[in-house]
């Protein structure tokens, strides 16, 4: 009997969990619509967010897609080439690298860099008392700490993966043209991955980029603020919020490939 | 005097410790109107009261009622209850400041987020209010790195900034030099002048003996209670 307890209290925890991270993502995006909510401050919190996650992980991503496009796009060039099926390069491609690595490398690379630091900044201010003083100023810590990084996190892992899907199918195309393979022009190149591209990749690709943003922020916000007054605390919760975010990264990539392609 | 000409009232309130507070307080009863001045005397070394986070709705109170403009904080929305908040000016006991941002930053935060002002002129009363302070503008430096007495001051700033219709000072002499408190005394007079109300928890009490307000309340703390020195009316 006490094992079915524990069972039940293990999932009646995870459903508060979920539905604690749905209101906050509901909530975000409640307010996101509306422009009373974009204070200055808000809106210099969003920049400051946007240009750590977004623009200072450009040179990583970077990096990140030329080896993948190195690697994954030069080896289907020429297995296809050898296979005689160099007409199936885009459908592949677009398989590989826009519904499946792009938003995965994305988000990893956001969970690592961003989500470590919000939830770590977050813990001590926690734990430092500042954002008792915010509230104490009439700044609400849901409008101002949570609403723009979760929205800055979603957005920089949109185009971060963009970037890694234009970066890596680039130097792919290149490395494969100068490693003398039958790669032809670029613009057939090019026609043939955006012909190769159907409406359910990009539904694919949105969800699985910006709603495992919302996911990654909102779960890192949570756990940051979660943290008591011990400064021990804010380790266990990073840890916490890093586990949780790449767990949700991966049920939702699963998801919507199934359904997206089932 | 209506409800809603009345800054803050507490009707026999008792609040708990909250986090970083020392001591609860029990039974307490009081109004403060447009241009009185509540001096809570507390010894150099007491503990915590929970009264400032009371009075500013961030503690719920175990009993009893605060009213401020005649809203009850536990019945106001979190909107109302932030916009509230906007009119009352903190002075934190211990600094309060957001570490990542700089100290101008932190000074013109609430301004930048409850007013429509252009940031040029909150900035400049900011600096204004910091010439009054003897501080030769506001330091533009993060919090760690500005002196004890510059950041006491600029923390005075902070509050001032805005014309708030309540002043919530905890300690705020605790931590400057002895010739720049009665700039703040006066400038709190200039408040209770134009009709704010002051709250002052202090162990200096017969520093802010000279201010001259419609109604002056004492008080001093006796155990987890506040027990009235006296109340005068001007």
């Amino acid at each position: 009997m006490r094992l079915i307890a524990r069972i039940g209290e293990g999932a009646i925890l995870r459903v508060r969990r979920v539905c604690l991270l749905a209101a906050v993502i509901w909530s975000v995006l409640f307010m996101a619509i509306r422009p009373r909510f974009w204070t200055r401050p808000v809106r210099n919190v969003l920049a400051r967010q946007i240009l750590f996650t977004g623009i200072e992980a450009t040179s990583f991503m970077t990096l990140a897609a030329c080896m993948v496009g190195i690697a994954v796009v030069v080896q289907v060039q020429f297995w296809l080439m050898k296979a005689g099926q160099s007409e199936l390069l885009g459908p592949l491609l677009a398989a590989i690298v826009i519904r499946e690595v792009a938003p995965l490398l994305a988000n990893f690379i956001v969970i690592g860099r961003s989500g470590s630091a919000i939830s770590t900044e977050l813990g001590n201010m926690k734990v430092d008392n500042e954002v008792r003083i915010l509230d104490a100023q009439g700044l609400d810590p849901f409008h101002y700490l949570v609403v723009p990084r979760v929205l800055g996190v979603a957005g920089s892992v949109f185009c971060l993966a963009v970037l890694f899907v234009v970066v890596s199918l680039t130097v792919g195309f290149l490395c494969g043209f100068l490693a003398g393979g039958n790669t032809g022009i670029p613009s057939v190149f090019i026609e043939s991955m955006i012909w190769a591209i159907q409406p359910g990749d990009v539904i694919n690709f949105l969800v699985k980029t910006v709603l495992s943003g919302l996911l990654t922020g909102a779960i890192c916000c949570i756990e940051g603020l979660s943290v008591g007054a011990a400064i021990t605390e804010v380790p266990q919760a990073t840890t916490r919020a890093l586990v949780r975010s790449v767990g949700a990264l991966l049920i939702v990539s699963a998801v919507v490939s199934v359904f997206t392609y089932l | 005097m209506t409800e809603r000409e009345r800054i803050l009232s507490f009707q026999d309130v008792t609040l708990p410790k909250g986090t970083g507070h020392d001591s609860d307080v029990e039974s307490l009863s009081f109004d403060l109107d447009r241009g009185a001045f509540l001096v809570v005397r507390v010894e150099a070394r007491s503990p915590r009261l929970s009264l400032a986070d009371g009075a500013g709705g961030l503690i719920a109170p175990a009993a009893g009622r605060i009213f401020f403009k005649g809203d009850d904080w536990q019945r106001i929305g979190p909107e109302r209850a932030a916009a509230h908040r906007a009119r009352i000016g903190r002075i934190f006991e211990g600094g309060g400041w957001i570490s990542n941002l700089n100290v101008t930053e932190n000074v013109a935060l609430a301004q930048l987020h409850h007013s429509k002002l252009p940031p040029a002129a909150i900035y400049e009363e900011a600096d204004r209010l910091a010439a009054l302070f003897g501080l030769d503008g506001v330091p533009a430096a993060r919090p760690p790195w500005v002196a004890p007495d510059d950041l006491c001051r600029a923390g005075w700033v902070r509050a001032l900034l805005g014309a708030p219709d309540l002043l919530i000072f905890e300690r705020p002499l605790h931590e400057v030099r002895h010739e720049f408190g009665t700039l703040l005394v006066d400038a709190v007079q200039a408040a209770l002048d134009r009709g704010a109300a002051a709250m002052v928890t202090t162990s200096a009490a017969d520093r802010w003996s000279k201010i001259e307000a419609r109604t002056r309340l004492d008080f001093s703390v006796s155990g987890s209670t506040l027990v009235p020195c006296s109340e005068t009316d001007a």
